[in-house]
């Protein structure tokens, strides 16, 4: 059984789709909300948040990140229109799980939502072209940087423990005190890091962590 | 006598209402309801003659168009069938208006629209509607 949220700024709408889902069996509907605020209340009693774009002020990027950060298991999905198909790109890189758009049958909503319970996206061949095309950008990126993402880092367990650390924007202090070892020892660390990551600073160290993180290394 | 009863309680409703995936979700609503009939679904005013014919529909929910505006089509058919009530929906979604001559109120979780839905074939639900009807 799917726990569902779902999260539209017009109460209307989410109580309609509230009262559909509710009809199927595999699926219950643990909530609904028009505010991140409400939407987060809820956010550890549900499996899949159901996201529109329309919440305000930047709403649904945000929600999507504290949602990721709260419960990471949750699946999102966004509900909009996208008049550019940019703006399936930019909410998939916010961390949602795949997009519906509001011309869908119920049956592709349905679809997806099963799809998204079993770690699965269905998306059209014209997002497909365009997420192929948006990693072949990140990937010409990554070649400028001098960062190698085919290969997983050549890391030990205490190095990538330390670059976490430094992902979560912890000082050698801070590190050496989380980790119980001298500041001299994290120093050490740090430097075989940077230099296996053939990055420059802690900052690329971080950004190269999401990167591994996103690619699931 | 009974399946008569339930008949002349049914309202007959018709859906003119933009995007798919809302006028799918009402369909699925209003179809299962026993107090509802759904004579008729279309995506534009300009199909609405579809709605139209046959089963003529009591009332018709709408959503407006991308100006906020009631579709010129929409305006039309009003002119042409008075006793038509419109149930107005926003772009967004969201109920702005019931029936003619009624004061707006906002309805926000489908029950509550089901049952201004209900209301709006009920001639006795809505006397002052009526009279106002009956005067032009």
């Amino acid at each position: 059984m799917a726990r569902i949220l779902i999260v539209d700024e017009i109460r209307l709408n989410a109580s309609v789709m509230a009262a559909v889902l509710e009809e199927e069996e595999d699926l219950e509907v643990v909530g609904t909300a028009t505010t991140v605020e409400e939407a987060l209340a809820h956010a550890g009693a549900c499996d899949l948040v159901l996201v529109s774009t329309g919440l305000p002020e930047g709403g649904t990027t945000r929600l999507i990140a504290a949602l990721r950060e709260v419960n990471p298991e949750v699946s999102i999905l966004v509900v909009g229109l996208a008049r550019e198909p940019h703006d399936i790109l930019h909410h998939i890189e916010a961390g949602a799980s795949g997009y519906v758009l509001r011309e869908d049958s119920v049956e592709e909503l349905l679809r997806n939502i099963r799809a998204a319970r079993r770690g699965r996206a269905l998306v059209s061949p014209e997002i497909a072209a365009l997420l192929m095309e948006r990693i072949a950008q990140l990937a010409e990126l990554a070649a400028e940087s001098g960062i190698d993402l085919s290969q997983p880092p050549d890391l030990t367990p205490r190095e990538r423990e330390v670059l976490e650390l430094i992902g979560e924007g912890l000082t050698n202090q801070q590190i050496a005190d989380r980790l119980f070892i001298e500041v001299g020892t994290v120093k050490n660390h740090v430097h075989s890091i940077l230099s296996k990551l053939n990055v420059g600073s802690r900052e690329e160290a971080a950004r190269y962590l999401r990167a591994l993180e996103k690619k699931g290394l | 006598m009974v399946a008569s009863s339930e008949r002349r309680a049914c309202t007959r409703v018709g859906l003119v209402v933009r995007p798919r995936l809302l006028r799918e979700m009402l369909v699925r609503l209003i179809g299962r309801h026993p107090r509802l009939c759904l004579v008729g679904s279309v995506s534009e005013p300009a199909r609405l003659e579809r709605v139209l014919t046959g089963q003529a529909p009591q009332c018709l929910v709408v959503t407006l168009d991308r100006s906020g505006n009631l579709d010129e089509d929409l305006r039309r058919v009003c002119r042409r069938h008075p006793g038509l009530r419109l149930v107005v929906l926003s772009a967004q979604g969201r109920l702005l208006r019931t029936e003619r001559g009624r004061p707006a109120r906002e309805v926000d979780t489908a029950e509550a629209l089901l049952e201004t839905l209900c209301h709006a074939g009920s001639d006795e639900d809505h006397p002052s509607i009526n009279k106002q009807e009956q005067q032009r």
